[in-house]
This record gives structure tokens, C-alpha cells and sequence, in this order.
């Protein structure tokens, strides 16, 4: 148990900055504990080996989980790593040192806003065109695996 | 005077028994009464309660983060909070087999109205022809209504559907986003009269802007989808409240009422409940029993009542709900801007489209939801959640919803029956609703009408998010024991007395004739105080 919440604080810590790029305090980090041992975000579901392949990728960086996220947002949305990040941004909307850090926009210009989406934008793009040449084969190899008569 | 028993604690059933209480009436009420308690602070406003509480998560989420919704659950746009899960909680006794409806029933203290969202729309005299009684004996029962419960609002080009009453209170203040989209109607409102048969203007709602009795005006902590700590916005606990100060009055909750027994001629001398405390079974006396426990649950009693009466398990056809829509939208003026979360949370403008009838007419609210959990809008942005996190920054303040309501009619294919029966249980609600053939049609047509509105709005509807709800989601059940002049089995008389058992009355949506796409909650309010005025 110790094991796991260390491994749970690590992998808060990683999405917290990945989500809002700052750390999580310790309030945010025993709620997403707390959430993992009443069965969240799978409800006892047992993960797939794909599934448990993309979990371990994405504890490692923040970039591994941008990778993981663009995938599961367009290929698999109802995703384990998709799951637990929201679970986290639920936890972290409604925590006292970080809801404004999604609710409170910074003030800019009208014409620097959308060249910051626009950016963003295309840095999706390009994270996402990498997670498809990275993760589709695997993702297709244990599916077929899984099928394979035994 | 006679004992009056009431079913159900619901709009109906406590404008009724306030009604009669008033009369000089004794009145006891059986009600399952389901009901939460919250010491959260009064004074704090939705952020500051983020900060202020000592677990804000387990407040907002749940004990068991049940409001957390999860990528791929097919859903709504914002989560019940759990503050309000009690509203839905139901005794095991009570079960639903349904096909082409997705029911939910309430067993709440107050009845699903705990949960409403506080508009108030009286029907106008197009709207009532169907119902067998005259317009101004509603009319009345309006104004009556508005004057215990405390209705803020205005005369402005909203009248033209929803006619005014009296007791109306200064409207609350609007917020930012509300203001800009009236402000851009008005500028242009000849042209949407003309060219979209639109008209807009601030919603009628059951809030308080000033005080009244021992309740306390809005003061915009931005509470309201988690519970108002001052009373100001109306729920029918506040009528129940009220109606325990008569001492003729006696609440007896924690029962489940399964039937009620008739004699030969029709007489209903007792009504049977199950004692959830207990689980035993306990008979009433009856001299006049009144059933508002909603039209589904109503329905259920006397269809496990004629079944035990006359051996027949029968279908009450008729069934009829508002077909609602979704519709988000992005206001452009608003992007990048700020969100206001200490402002009045539920719609604050109201749009209607006018048909060539009363059936064709569109009811639409605006909500301009600030303070509901994010969590599940952000997630269905087609990206990465931290670029989503991102975007949904600097359009939060811009997003809204429209909420557009259809009518319905009384179909023979769409009905509720028994189905299951075990031996000495109560049997299982079947319900069966079938849309009409044209359904899909004016869904599509609809949607494309109010989408039209919000462009003329310089507002973005984002592609593939329209959400039809499915039949039963929008809890405006009515129909199936239908008010009638003709004296027909299994109607109402037009002051709602049964035809079939001559010492029951049934107030609540049941008796409705018609649904036309305004919601029907005001109504369902003074219908009860109509009928409680005019039989009693």
C-alpha cells in the first residue's frame, strides 16, 4: 500500500504539472490517493496490457503524458490516463490553491490570445501526429494479441 | 370540516395543502421525504467556499467522488452535485421498467422541485384552451402563486407569450454575459420579430430581490445549482415549511404509499403505505384523499389500486414530457474575459419562438452557468486536456447553454402500466413512450431555428455538441389521468375530481391535457391552489 502511494504522489505530481504546470500541494495529492483506493477512476475494471503499458509511459514525463493524452482525446477517449487526468482536474478545480489556475484567465490582446491558441493549436498537431506513429502499432498489436487463439 | 390526505410533498401537493390549510381543513400528508441537511456556511460565495471549507473536494465531489464524470459516460453538460443526490434517491419498493424513456422520480421532501431550476412561466389562454376550465380562474391561482413564493422579473417583449401577474418582484441584477445578449436583442429586435418570429427578455424566476416573510433576497454569492443558504431561491420545502406551522396540519414522512382501497361504490375508505423506518404496512382513513405525487408515482398508486380493486391491470395512455435540447454556444463578444461567479447562476434570459399554434411554439432559456463543475465541459474539447484547460480559460466566460423545450400531445402509444408483480409487493411501473412520426423532424427543425437566433447573436454554436436528451430528462410528466368535461373513465373532472372514485382528487401533472413547451412547474403550483380554492 505504502508502494502504491508513492507510485499515486509521483504520477499526481507529474499530470498536476502536465495539467496546470505547477506542483500539487499535499491536500491535491492525498485526494487523488484517496480517489484510487475507493476504485477511481476504473471501478475495479481490470486494465488491458495496453492499458497498463500507456499508464507506466505516461508517469515517466510530461511530455509522455501530452503524447498519451492527444492520443486517448481523439482515438481513445475513455482511456485510464484520460480517466485519472480528469479525476485530477476535478479534484483540482475544486482545491483552494489551484481552481484558479482554471478558472482565472491572464488579460491579453485579442490578436495575442489567438496566436497563443493558434500555437497551442499546432503543437497539438504535431504531439499528436507523434503519439499516432508511436502508439497506434501498439495499440493495434495488443488488441490483436489479446485475440490471438491461444 | 373533512380530513384531507395528501400524497406527495411535491409543488402540487404543498400549494394544495397550504391551500386548504387556509380553508380551515385538517390535512395529513404521506410522503416518502427524503431530505439532506448542510451546515455550510451562509456568507461565503462559491469560490470563497473552495477556500473556506475545510474539504472542498469531498463538498464538491462527493464522499465517494460521485460528481466526477468520467471521459466515454454519455452525459450532460454539467454533474448533479452531491448536495442535491437526495432528490433522487429512491425507496427499493419503487421500481421502473421503461422503453423510449429515461424516468427519474423523486421521493425528495419538496419532490423533484428541489432540484428545478426556478423559471416561472405561466401558460397563456392559447396554450390553456385544451384544459376545460376558463383562463381566469388560472389567472388568479398566478397570481396567488407569485405571491408566496416571491417572483422577480419584468414587463418586457416576453409578455407577448407569457402574460404578466401580479406580486412580481424588481428583476436581480444581470450579469455580463446575460446583459450583452439582451443588449444585442434589443438593438435588433424588430429584425428578430420579423424575420425569426423571436422575441427575448429576461426570465421570470422563483428568486427573491427582496425580502419576504423570514426569507432573504439574492445576494449573489453564486450558490445556486448547490443549494441557496438564504432562502431566496424557491423550493417547495420553504410551502411545506409553512403549511407545518398549522397545527391542522401533520407531516407524516419516512412512508411509501403503495394503494388505496375502494369500496363497492367507489369510495376510497383507506390509503395503504409501507413504513420505511419499520417495514411494516399501515392502513389510513381516508375521507378525501388528494394525490400530487407526481405524475409518474400517481399514476403507479392508481394503477396498483384499480388492479387490487377490479382484478384488471390497465394502461393509462397519454404519457407526455418536453422533448429538451442542448444547445452550447460561445458568445464572441466574451472571449478571453473574465467569468462572473458572483452573479445569479440560472437562466437569466428566456427566448420564444413563435409557431402558427401553441403546439409549434419553442421555449428556450439561457443559461449562462458559471458555477457548475468544469471538469465535464472541458473534456469534450477535442484535444489534449491541457491545451483544453487552456482554451476553456479564456472561453469560460463566453460559453452558454440554450435549453429549448418542445410540446407534446396525449398519444394512445405512449403509456404506463403495471408490469412485474410479486406476491405481496408493490408491482413494478411499466412505462412505454413513443414519440410522434414527425418527432425527429421538428427536433432538427428546431435546433436549426435557435441556431439561427444565436448567430444573429454573434454567438458560435461548436459543431456536434447539440445534445438531444432522451424523453423523461426534462421530468415534465403529464397526461395520464387527464382533466375532462365528459364524465370518462380514467379522467378528471375540470377541478381534478376523479371519475372513477368519487373521494379523489389528483393535482398534480397527471390531469394535464396538454403540455405545451413551456415548463410546467409554476403551473402545476397554481393548478393545485385552483383546485384547492374551487372543490374545497
Amino acid at each position: 500500500m505504502q508502494w502504491l502511494d508513492k507510485v499515486l504522489a509521483e504520477e499526481c505530481m507529474v499530470f498536476c504539472r502536465y495539467l496546470i504546470a505547477c506542483d500539487p500541494d499535499p491536500y491535491v495529492i492525498e485526494k487523488y490517493r484517496l480517489a484510487h483506493r475507493l476504485g477511481h477512476p476504473h471501478r475495479h475494471n481490470p486494465l488491458s496490457r495496453f492499458d497498463e503499458i500507456l499508464v507506466r509511459f505516461a508517469r515517466t514525463h510530461l511530455l509522455a503524458v501530452q503524447i498519451v493524452d492527444a492520443y486517448s482525446s481523439m482515438f481513445y477517449k475513455a482511456s485510464p490516463v484520460r480517466s485519472k487526468l480528469v479525476l485530477l482536474l476535478a479534484i483540482l478545480e475544486c482545491s483552494p490553491r489551484t481552481f484558479e489556475k482554471i478558472d482565472r484567465p491572464r488579460e491579453y490582446p485579442a490578436c495575442v490570445l489567438y496566436s497563443i491558441i493558434i500555437a497551442k493549436g499546432l503543437m497539438f498537431g504535431a504531439i499528436l501526429l507523434t503519439s499516432l506513429v508511436l502508439l497506434i502499432p501498439l495499440h493495434l498489436l495488443l488488441t490483436t494479441d489479446s485475440k490471438a487463439p491461444r | 370540516m373533512a380530513i384531507v390526505t395528501i400524497v406527495g410533498s411535491g409543488p402540487s401537493g404543498v400549494h394544495f395543502a397550504l391551500s386548504v390549510l387556509k380553508k380551515g381543513h385538517r390535512v395529513i400528508m404521506l410522503d416518502v421525504g427524503e431530505t439532506s441537511s448542510s451546515n455550510i456556511p451562509a456568507q461565503h460565495s462559491f469560490s470563497q467556499l473552495k477556500v473556506e471549507l475545510p474539504d472542498p473536494v469531498e463538498y464538491f465531489l462527493g464522499k465517494d467522488y460521485e460528481a466526477v464524470i468520467y471521459p466515454g459516460t454519455k452525459g450532460e453538460y454539467y454533474g448533479f452535485p452531491p448536495s442535491k443526490r437526495f432528490v433522487f434517491t429512491a425507496p427499493p419498493q419503487h421500481r421502473v421498467e421503461s422503453k423510449g424513456f429515461s424516468p427519474l422520480l423523486s421521493f425528495a421532501r419538496g419532490g423533484l422541485a428541489e432540484a428545478w431550476t426556478g423559471g416561472v412561466y405561466p401558460f397563456n389562454e392559447e396554450e390553456m384552451r385544451p384544459f376545460p376550465f376558463s383562463y381566469t380562474e388560472m389567472r388568479s391561482s398566478y397570481d396567488e402563486i407569485a405571491r408566496r413564493i416571491g417572483v422577480s422579473g419584468v414587463q418586457d417583449d416576453l409578455a407577448a407569450v407569457m402574460p404578466m401577474h401580479s406580486y412580481l418582484q424588481e428583476p436581480l441584477s444581470l450579469d455580463q454575459h446575460s446583459q450583452n445578449l439582451l443588449g444585442k436583442y434589443q438593438k435588433q429586435r424588430d429584425w428578430f420579430k420579423e424575420h425569426l418570429n423571436c422575441v427575448m427578455g429576461r426570465a421570470r424566476m422563483a428568486v427573491l430581490s427582496q425580502d419576504l416573510d423570514n426569507r432573504h433576497a439574492c445576494n449573489y454569492r453564486g450558490r445556486c445549482l448547490w443549494g441557496c443558504p438564504r432562502g431566496s431561491f424557491y423550493t417547495p420545502s420553504l410551502t411545506l415549511q409553512e403549511c407545518s406551522r398549522y397545527a391542522s396540519f401533520q407531516y407524516l414522512h419516512g412512508h411509501f404509499v403503495s394503494h388505496f382501497e375502494a369500496d363497492r361504490d367507489g369510495r376510497i375508505s383507506h390509503v395503504v403505505a409501507e413504513s420505511l423506518k419499520t417495514n411494516t404496512i399501515k392502513k389510513f382513513d381516508v375521507d378525501t384523499l388528494v394525490l400530487a405525487a407526481g405524475a409518474l408515482s400517481t399514476s403507479r398508486i392508481f394503477l396498483e389500486s384499480w388492479r387490487r380493486h377490479t382484478g384488471a391491470i390497465i394502461r393509462l395512455t397519454g404519457l407526455m414530457d418536453n422533448q429538451q435540447i442542448f444547445i452550447p454556444f460561445v458568445n464572441r463578444d466574451l472571449i478571453g474575459k473574465p467569468y462572473q461567479d458572483e452573479s445569479y447562476q440560472y437562466h437569466q434570459v428566456a427566448f420564444g419562438i413563435l409557431g402558427d399554434s401553441p403546439e409549434r411554439y419553442l421555449h428556450g432559456l439561457i443559461t449562462t452557468l458559471k458555477t457548475a463543475l468544469v471538469h465535464p465541459l472541458i473534456q469534450r474539447t477535442p484535444t489534449d486536456l491541457r491545451f483544453a484547460v487552456f482554451m476553456f480559460k479564456y472561453l469560460h466566460a463566453a460559453l452558454g447553454l440554450v435549453n429549448l423545450n418542445l410540446s407534446d400531445t396525449r398519444r394512445v402509444e405512449s403509456y404506463v402500466t403495471l408490469g412485474h408483480h410479486r406476491q405481496g409487493e408493490v408491482s413494478d411501473l411499466q412505462i412505454q413512450y413513443e414519440p410522434a412520426s414527425n418527432h425527429a423532424r421538428r427536433v432538427e427543425a428546431a435546433t436549426q431555428e435557435v441556431k439561427r437566433v444565436l448567430r444573429h447573436l454573434k454567438c458560435i454554436v461548436p459543431p456536434g455538441q447539440v445534445h438531444v436528451r432522451p424523453m423523461g430528462a426534462s421530468v415534465h410528466y403529464s397526461g395520464t389521468l387527464p382533466m375532462s368535461s365528459e364524465n370518462e373513465p380514467l379522467t378528471v373532472s375540470p377541478n381534478c375530481q376523479s371519475h372513477d372514485f368519487e373521494n379523489l382528487y389528483i393535482v398534480d401533472g397527471s390531469t394535464f391535457p396538454v403540455l405545451p413547451a413551456k415548463n410546467l412547474t409554476f403551473t402545476l403550483m397554481a393548478n393545485a391552489a385552483r383546485v384547492a380554492q374551487n372543490a374545497f
